[in-house]
């Protein structure tokens, strides 16, 4: 029985490890709750799953820095689940509150994510959230249009 | 016995070499969230896929200069450009960085230095207080100065002009 229960606890284990969400899916998870409960009023959420092979999931949130008082501290929870889930920057800009940030994680299956985070003084922001399978070209279009969204 | 000396040797070299990029590295931790300065940081992988990049428009030189880079840093700030840069030099260990160029003027005070193995430098750091602010750069890489100057002439980096034609020892 002892020999059994060993290898049955380790599975256990490991499928409690595998079925913890991420830190950046608990994020999206507190604005699943109903509106009056929230008290966050994101000016838009978007979480669309795919069937494609390139892209398989999208998140995008945006919120309004004058409209919502505790934005400032939504974005910075936000980049703090990024560093959670160990996302790797490629580049980052800031001046005073405004910064703008590139990051990706690698998955299983050459599965990544990439995440888009553009904040600006008044703590409005836009982040997107991109899972999928990500060539360097795809990787390179997404630079180049930050890059052209930051030099405007 | 040798084996463990060796192994210690090793060791020691090695945190030591850590130890160094971490002065830096705590310098830009200290201020990057902090919102009197502005903060850009490229990072290694950002490199690494602009190296993979087929570009037509950019001169083939310029193009190697990026491939070969591989972080860039620069932390800037408006606020007590003097206090920040004797706190910056403090943190430099100077048995590390080679000093390659001092530029001091009435308001102006600017320093370069390499970090070099041989002919090989790993590291151009530019420490400059102005008039106008405080200003640490920092370039990692396999770098060659003539061209990291081309290229930060292109970026409009203020100070970087005093690098032009600088030649090691």
């Amino acid at each position: 029985m002892k020999t059994l229960t060993l290898p049955l606890l380790a599975l256990l284990i490991a499928c409690a490890a595998c079925a913890q969400s991420s830190h950046l899916d608990k994020f999206y998870q507190q604005y699943n709750v109903s509106d009056q409960e929230s008290p966050i009023d994101p000016s838009l959420l978007l979480n669309v799953s795919f069937s494609s092979n390139k892209i398989t999931a999208l998140h995008c949130l945006i919120i309004d820095g004058k409209k919502t008082p505790n934005a400032g501290r939504e974005f910075r929870d936000l980049q703090q689940s990024l560093r959670a889930d160990h996302f790797e920057e490629w580049f980052s800009i800031r001046k005073g509150e405004g910064r703008i940030a590139l990051l990706s994680r690698d998955g299983k299956d050459s599965l990544e994510e990439m995440a888009c985070l553009i904040v600006g003084d008044d703590d409005s922001g836009l982040f997107f959230h991109l899972r999928g399978h990500f060539t360097a070209a795809d990787k390179a279009k997404i630079e180049a249009a930050l890059q052209q969204h930051d030099s405007q | 016995m040798k084996r463990i000396l060796l192994i210690l040797t090793i060791a020691i070299t090695a945190t030591s070499a850590f130890a160094q990029d971490d002065a830096i590295g705590r310098f830009f931790g200290k201020y990057i969230d902090d919102p009197r300065f502005t903060v850009v940081s490229v990072s290694p992988r950002m490199f690494r896929l602009m190296s993979k990049i087929n570009w037509d428009t950019i001169p083939s030189d310029l193009k190697q200069t990026v491939s070969r880079l591989q972080s860039f840093r620069v932390l800037s700030t408006e606020t007590t450009p003097g206090v920040f840069f004797r706190e910056a030099l403090t943190r430099i260990d100077r048995k590390e960085y080679e000093e390659l160029i001092t530029v001091r003027g009435n308001k102006d005070n600017f320093r370069f230095m390499i970090r070099a193995t041989g002919n090989t430098i790993h590291e151009l750091l530019m420490i400059a207080a102005a008039e106008d602010g405080f200003t640490l750069m920092s370039f990692v890489g396999d770098i060659d100065l003539d061209k990291i100057s081309r290229l930060a002439a292109d970026m409009d980096i203020k100070g970087m002009e005093n690098l032009k034609n600088a030649k090691r020892k």
